[in-house]
């Protein structure tokens, strides 16, 4: 296998997804044909159903054969196929510059993840599009599906440089009003902003009619909390200073950062949003491999 | 509370050591970036109050985990009244001081009454022990282990009785310490029952009790008001027409000054009485003493009996009479062995002995001369003393009736001369003679120097013969046979300038040997043809007489040999008359003496022969006079505070409690169980302390949560 020029993009990786389509769960429309369904019924080349002709109906589509046999006008229907335009938003805020004891931090690993969905999407024709963001939007490359925008997508991942603090919510209302069409919308983040806000403006997207999907990166320190002296903990985004004995609030701590979890868990839940955890110690691809055979196995039943 | 060593209470200081790492933990704590703060914040404002109650209850079971240590080093000393007699595997030791100073009674209660009654309380308590041994001072039964039959201890206790002599507490300390040394019994101690008399307790702070603590009971209620004889001397130059002296001395312990009716009586009759002063009791040199004397001629040969006492009333009456018994009258019977004979009367020492043994007219003796050859076990027969004059050598049958004479208690008197065989009379006589006899020294002759002989005055045999040194003969010897290997018990008579032996005397079983180097005739000295020869020989036939009963006067306790004198033919059998009026038989053995041990009690035992036909005329009784053992009429005490404090500076760490009562003793033990170091009880709770502290710091360890399956990779995947 020839060796990849782009630092996030990882072709032996992406051998593995041979057999899987980044499958919406919901029609979206596209322009471009694909295994993404129309949700506007009209006249193309997939025969959908037929229903009852009422005054005004455009007569070419009078389906004769059914008027034969039942002596009824009918209507054929058709079902359009249609390409996925989807939006990576990545979160390049400070706290995602972090690892603890790991190999790569999380503003890493989401860039091997927005690399790596980008591949597939472009793969299967569909559109995508990229936006980097912390306070504000630091990249925005409009969704294509060529090669060369593949290749402005990832020099645009590699230039990109950790932030400092992060405006998630006002971001994403930001982004709501400016993509126009619907889609997918695919978050990577770690979410650390006011949850009630995030989810209003992830609402704002559903508003929009798009689908979501939340990645939701962590480090595993921030899971488990595995410092044992007294420590001076620093803020990376804001720089504040914290002076705690992690043995007497190690409890707490992951009492808190499991009802965090949770609440996006349960409201993601509530608005058709899929959320997906991901640890930074879990390597992407197979992260990515369980999450769209989990995704795959939904879409048929 | 107190500390065996207050200095270390210094590391008290070390409680604030978690203060002080808690502010450099604070200080010097390392940074760690981390993604956010907004959970540690939020855990931080939820657990703040209990976090805070979780850090002062780290540091304060720190702090006093390291203040107990300190104070547990310290080793401190709790006052409490439980604790000595916590454990009830309890082996204890009783011993009862039953010697004549525990007789002073007061109010009804001698002391001996206390001391058993307080016994018998630790035997019935409530803390009594679980395993006692019982040792009565005086008394010749000791225990040879601990026992739980309190029952009988108190049984044994009940039948005691007080006996003479010295109660040697330090000697029965001793065995109750070897009874208690192999006693696996975690509690141990010895108790002592006593009236603190201080002659009782010597030697005993120098004894190591191993740590075995003594509680001594003093059962001496007050000082004693007393005024006894402790001691009744006798003048040894008894004879019939001669007046005899008697010494009393008298020994004040009361503590004010005490005058005395002093009285003698012989045979029943006061003959004379007088009167006398005693200052009082001094505390520290003890009691004071003064002397009465008495004389009285005794006319008629016989036994007779006496005492001389204190008509004054006092706290001890046992040592108020001291008893006499003293035979007149009766002859010494002695042989005389006649060796190599010499021609003409002062060179024959055969003659010269018989001259001196026939012309003494203040002792009746009453001498038979047997030739050498003829000598033997016969010859002894009846007979007090026997004399060798320059006898040549002896048969191994001669040599043997001799050695059994002297053990018996004759005297044997070897005069040597130019016929004497030096190794025959020292393989005969190996280990009797005062010394081995060596070769003869000295040139005899008108012209030969002879050698001064050197007089001890002191020896009973030449002692009080002139009033002045001067007045004493001068002694010529010419030749003697020089002793060597000497024993060391001889008293030497006369000796050489060079210290050699002349006349020697030695103890020898119950009778004496008197060995003369030199010839009792002129032949190697000029002693026979002085004046110092006649009273010689007299006072060792004297001697023998005393020793075979004269003065029949015993300690009481002791065994006392009765030998009727003449020999008793068939079965023998003689009766003994107590003080109190009881009967004692006794078989003579042989024939010839019995030994009679029940003399506890002291007054006048009288004894005569019952059966059994007698070689004599008359059938034979006679008499002996029992006295307490002098020395307990010194009832100055030692102090018990001074006494233990003595014990304890020769004992580091003993224990040593008294009182005068049993509850006193345990009182004082239970105040001083304050002894018992409580710093391992200490430590116990520092232990406690820090399984808290692991407890209270890891409990958060021990609750957290595991991670959500939705977390974990392995489930995840």
């Amino acid at each position: 296998m020839a060796k990849s020029p782009y630092l996030y993009f990882e072709p032996d990786r992406l051998a593995k997804f041979a057999n899987l389509n980044l499958l919406a769960r919901q029609v979206v429309e596209g322009f471009i044909s694909g295994l993404h369904r129309s949700p506007h019924k009209g006249f193309s080349v997939e025969f959908s159903g037929q229903r009852e002709y009422s005054p005004g109906d455009d007569l070419r589509h009078l389906d004769w054969v059914a008027w034969a046999r039942t002596d009824r006008f009918y209507i054929k229907q058709y079902e359009q196929e249609t390409n996925l335009r989807a939006y990576i938003l990545l979160d390049i805020s400070g706290s995602m510059n972090y690892r603890y004891g790991g190999e790569v931090t999380k503003y890493r690993y989401g860039c091997f993840l927005a690399a790596c969905l980008a591949y597939l999407m472009c793969r299967q024709q569909d559109t995508v599009g990229m936006v980097a963001f912390d306070r504000k939007i630091r990249l925005h490359l409009p969704p294509a599906s060529t090669a060369a925008h593949l290749d402005r997508l990832f020099t645009g991942i590699e230039r990109l440089k950790p932030g400092k603090q992060t405006a998630i919510a006002e971001t994403f209302h930001e982004l709501a009003e400016r993509i126009a069409k619907r889609g997918l919308i695919i978050v990577i983040s770690d979410l650390y902003d006011d949850p009630a806000e995030v989810m209003r403006a992830l609402q704002h997207f559903c508003y929009k009619k798009h689908q979501l999907i939340l990645f939701h990166l962590f480090d595993r320190a921030e899971l488990e909390f595995p410092f044992r002296k007294m420590t001076n903990f620093v803020d990376i985004e804001t720089g504040q200073k914290i002076q705690v004995d992690p043995r007497l609030l190690r409890r707490s701590y992951r009492d808190e950062i499991n009802a965090f979890i949770e609440r996006y868990r349960k409201e993601c839940s509530d608005r058709n949003i899929e959320y997906v955890t991901a640890v930074t110690d879990q390597p992407y691809d197979l992260m990515l491999l369980n999450y769209l055979a989990r995704r795959k196995a939904m879409v048929r039943r | 509370m107190t500390f065996v060593t207050p200095l270390l209470l210094l590391g008290l200081a070390a409680a604030a050591i978690p203060l002080v790492l808690h502010l450099l933990a604070s200080v010097r704590a390392p940074q760690e970036y981390f993604p956010t703060l907004r959970f540690l914040k939020m855990g931080m404002e939820k657990t703040a109050r209990r976090r805070r109650l979780e850090h002062w209850l780290l540091l304060l079971i720190r702090s006093a985990l390291l203040a107990i240590l300190a104070t547990a080093v310290a080793e401190p000393i709790l006052k409490s009244t439980a604790g000595f007699w916590a454990d009830r595997r309890f082996a204890a030791v009783i011993i009862v001081d039953n010697s004549y100073s525990m007789g002073v009674s007061r109010r009804g209660e001698s002391r001996f009454d206390a001391a058993r009654r307080e016994a018998a309380k630790l035997l019935g308590g409530a803390d009594r022990p679980t395993a006692t041994a019982l040792i009565l001072t005086n008394s010749a039964d000791r225990p040879e282990a601990l026992r739980s039959d309190l029952e009988g201890h108190r049984r044994q206790l009940s039948q005691a009785s007080l006996c003479s002599g010295r109660a040697a507490i330090a000697e029965c300390v001793r065995e109750a310490l070897t009874l208690l040394k192999d006693r696996t019994a975690s509690q141990k101690a010895i108790y002592i029952f006593s009236d603190m008399q201080r002659i009782s307790f010597e030697h005993l702070a120098e004894l190591k009790t191993a740590e075995v603590p003594l509680m001594l009971v003093d059962c001496s209620s007050a000082a004693p008001v007393n005024v006894g004889i402790d001691n009744l001397k006798i003048s040894a130059d008894r004879s019939l027409g001669r007046e005899v002296k008697f010494t009393a001395s008298l020994i004040n312990s009361s503590p004010t000054d005490r005058q005395v009716h002093v009285w003698l009586q012989v045979d029943g009759n006061q003959i004379g009485e007088t009167v006398r002063k005693i200052l009082p009791a001094a505390s520290v040199e003890g009691p004071t003493r003064t002397t009465v004397r008495f004389g009285h001629t005794f006319t008629s040969p016989c036994v007779h009996v006496g005492q001389v006492a204190v008509a004054e009333t006092d706290d001890l009456a046992v040592d108020n009479v001291r008893r006499f018994s003293l035979r007149f009258g009766g002859q010494v019977r002695v042989v005389l062995v006649r060796g190599v004979g010499r021609s003409g009367g002062a060179y024959d020492p055969a003659d010269m002995l018989a001259v001196a043994l026939d012309s003494a007219d203040v002792w009746s003796i009453r001498r038979r001369t047997v030739q050498a050859h003829r000598f033997g076990k016969a010859s002894l027969a009846g007979v007090q003393a026997v004399f060798f004059a320059d006898v040549p050598e002896f048969s191994a049958a001669q040599a043997a009736a001799v050695v059994e004479f002297v053990r018996d208690g004759g005297s044997a008197v070897f005069f040597l001369g130019p016929a004497a065989r030096a190794s025959n009379y020292n393989e005969r006589f190996a280990g009797v003679l005062p010394g081995r006899i060596g070769k003869a020294v000295g040139q005899v002759g008108m012209e030969a120097r002879g050698l001064r002989a050197v007089k001890n005055l002191r020896h009973p045999y030449l002692a009080g013969l002139f009033e002045a040194e001067a007045d004493y003969p001068e002694i010529i010897i010419q030749r003697y046979y020089r002793l060597e290997r000497l024993t060391g018990d001889h008293h030497a008579v006369l000796s050489s300038p060079a210290g050699d032996p002349i006349i020697s005397t030695r103890d020898f079983g119950a009778g004496r040997v008197v060995l003369a180097t030199t010839t009792a005739s002129r032949e190697w000295n000029n002693l026979a043809t002085t004046t110092l020869f006649l009273p010689i020989v007299t006072r060792i036939c004297l001697a023998s007489g005393e020793r075979l009963g004269a003065d029949n006067t015993f300690s009481a306790g002791s065994a006392v040999t009765i030998k009727p004198g003449v020999e008793i033919l068939g079965k023998s059998v003689l009766n003994v008359t107590m003080p109190d009026g009881a009967i004692e038989v006794l078989p003579l053995i042989a024939g010839s003496a019995a030994v009679f041990t029940k003399t506890d009690r002291p007054g006048i035992y009288r004894w005569d022969v019952v059966a059994g036909k007698s070689a004599g005329p008359d059938r034979p009784a006679g008499a002996f006079a029992v006295n307490p053992d002098g020395i307990e009429s010194d009832l100055s005490g030692i102090a018990p505070e001074t006494l233990a404090k003595t014990i304890k500076s020769q004992n580091e760490g003993v224990g040593v409690y008294f009182g005068g009562t049993l509850e006193q003793v345990h009182a004082a033990a239970a105040d001083a169980a304050a002894g018992d170091n409580l710093w391992d009880r200490l430590l116990a709770v520092v232990i406690l302390l820090l399984i808290i502290e692991a407890v209270v710091a890891n409990r958060f360890r021990r609750g957290d949560k595991p991670t959500p399956a939705h977390l974990n990779p392995a489930l995840a995947a």
